[in-house]
């Protein structure tokens, strides 16, 4: 939060704009890209685009489009945390030991019908309430990962076999409270940076508007990197490097669950795809199952974007790690 | 970046959200499901763009006003809108210049090494409910590799004695007379694809071009030696159908199957 009263913020934010007359170019450079493409479309480019390009694209926007109303979803549900929800209500609802606070958090993670998207904005807001961090994290990997619509999704996925959806809910759930007590156990306090913006406004309504439109540039812009990268990957890396680590080892567990961190597939949707990788062991697929909800390349982008680099470059590899222990231990047991 | 440009690139994200869900765009990227959604959260998006634009529109005009000037910037640092919020424009621009078609001939010769996912599909009844005066029975291709790839010997009995009709896409061999019918399953979009593929074999018509959408009517043949599969995985979700008639149609509105 700003130290400036609440009132004045809100109209000098969006005066002091007329002040910075002397911004850099970018924006006119863009939108004179934007509008010259719009008057000449595909004339100039002449040629039709290379299957390779086109196949990009393709993915691209089907990630982009895909994820883009489960996004607006969690930024308007940011923006309501911050326009309505005081900070004080957070300390009466939420234990005060991280030991209750964590599993509480990733229960309620658990009930929310959530996307991996859009529970980025919604647990950086609830930070910024003041949820102790490792509380919100835990909601952050528990909402994709194990809400009932996954769960369903994941029983029709595999016909027959319910104790799939069991060691998916057991794993994701025990991976995720593991990164929550490991995270209030060592983390320090500024590995998590506060990136998104302390927004004061003099209504509610301003509050709102204001929250939503940092948050969705900062979100927004992220997944859109995030999803070329995907688009990229998809369409450069060869799927057969994948099959060269099919069979029972670890390696192919470690390489399923680094599958899922590369084809950053929504939860909603990836138990479709682990389903038909019969080449693989049950616990592979299990790991592909509980990794890819929680850090995939497009999840690390918004992380970088929603908490800074650092915090990224810590947190993403422990969530990894600890899914794939998660999914081992798991697996063994009910796979 | 400045508000009056997040206004417009928002603006812009949202009228691609509108434009791909209002035409038939989305059905090249998504499942059909998601057209509510799309359609409700670009139209959410073009909406707060205009909420901000009309909250600087008013302020800029307030500004005019003798009394009331502009203040200093002591807290720029945190309205500072980052660069990367320019990244929104992306989308468009790939909506615009490339105008990507769905998924074709590209994927599918890449994506054949993960499996197709068994699906719970009763075979029988269908071909009870759908068989008419021995006309071939209809199925979706991923109802036709299922059954063809599956452990039920009753069902794999059912398809070598019932002709079917199935569609697709041309994928042609190097051969240039058998082809290969591909089509592709998506569970929400097409990042998560999966490639249903059939092996047509018998066809000895003009050949056919690559990603031309035909419908095929034949009948399973479970005694063909397999075809040129890359490994030992694909092979088992490759069946092969022995092929009557080879029919060219139009891309269905529809290009992708769907599990449910």
């Amino acid at each position: 939060m700003t130290a400036t009263r609440p009132s004045e913020t809100s109209s000098r934010h969006l005066a002091h704009r007329e002040k910075s007359k002397d911004a850099p170019p970018i924006p006119i450079a863009v939108w004179a890209v934007v509008l010259f493409l719009f008057t000449s479309r595909r004339s100039l480019l002449g040629f039709t685009s290379p299957a390779a390009l086109e196949n990009w694209a393709t993915i691209f926007l089907s990630l982009t489009l895909q994820a883009l109303p489960f996004l607006v979803l969690g930024i308007g549900l940011s923006a309501m945390i911050s326009a309505f929800v005081p900070a004080s209500w957070v300390t009466r609802v939420l234990p005060a030991r991280p030991a209750l606070a964590v599993p509480v958090a990733g229960l309620a993670g658990a009930v929310l019908p959530g996307c991996e998207c859009s529970s980025v904005p919604v647990a950086g807001r609830l930070v910024e309430r003041g949820i102790p961090q490792a509380a919100a994290l835990t909601f952050l990997l528990t909402a994709p990962a194990i809400n009932p619509i996954v769960l369903v999704s994941t029983a029709v996925a595999f016909p027959g076999r319910p104790e799939m959806v069991l060691a998916r809910f057991v794993a994701s759930f025990l991976a995720a409270v593991t990164v929550g007590l490991v995270w209030s156990r060592f983390a320090a306090p500024d590995w998590l940076e506060r990136r998104l913006l302390a927004v004061a406004g003099s209504s509610h309504g301003r509050t709102f508007l204001d929250t939503a439109m940092a948050d969705l540039l900062q979100a927004g812009g992220f997944l859109v990197m995030g999803a070329a990268l995907v688009a990229t990957m998809q369409t450069v890396v060869p799927r057969e490097v994948i099959d060269s680590f099919a069979g029972d080892s670890l390696a192919s567990v470690v390489a399923l669950a680094g599958l899922a961190v590369v084809l950053s597939i929504c939860s909603e949707a990836d138990a479709f795809v682990a389903a038909g990788m019969t080449q693989f062991s049950p616990t592979a697929r299990l790991a592909f199952l509980v990794v890819g909800p929680m850090v995939d390349l497009k999840l690390i982008a918004l992380h970088a974007g929603a908490f800074g680099r650092r915090f990224a470059v810590r947190f993403d590899p422990l969530v990894f790690a600890t899914a794939v222990a998660a999914s081992l231990a798991v697996g063994a047991v009910l796979l | 970046m400045r508000h009056g440009d997040a206004a417009a690139v928002i603006g812009l994200i949202g009228f691609v959200a509108l434009w791909m869900g209002l035409t038939d765009g989305m059905l090249r990227y998504l499942r059909p499901s998601m057209r509510p959604w799309l359609v409700a959260s670009g139209a959410a998006l073009v909406a707060l763009a205009a909420g901000i634009a009309f909250v600087l529109w008013r302020e800029r005009r307030r500004e005019g006003e003798p009394g009331i000037a502009a203040d200093g910037c002591a807290h720029e640092d945190h309205h500072r809108l980052g660069l990367v919020g320019w990244l929104l424009v992306m989308p468009f621009l790939a909506v615009w210049c490339v105008d990507p078609s769905a998924l074709g001939a590209y994927a599918a010769e890449r994506y054949d090494a993960l499996g197709v996912p068994v699906i719970d599909f009763d075979l029988a009844s269908h071909v009870e409910a759908h068989r008419f005066s021995g006309q071939p029975v209809e199925l979706k291709l991923h109802e036709f590799v299922i059954s063809a790839t599956s452990d039920d010997e009753a069902a794999r009995g059912i398809l070598r004695e019932t002709p079917v009709r199935l569609r697709g896409f041309v994928l042609p061999s190097t051969d240039g007379t058998d082809f290969r019918l591909v089509r592709f399953m998506i569970g929400c979009c097409a990042g998560d694809a999966v490639a249903l593929q059939v092996d047509v074999r018998g066809y000895h018509g003009p050949p056919l071009e690559e990603e031309a959408w035909v419908e095929v009517i034949g009948t399973y043949d479970p005694h063909a030696p397999a075809g040129e599969t890359r490994d030992e995985f694909a092979q088992a979700s490759v069946p092969v159908l022995a092929v009557d008639e080879v029919r060219q149609i139009d891309e269905p509105d529809s290009p992708y199957e769907y599990p449910r």
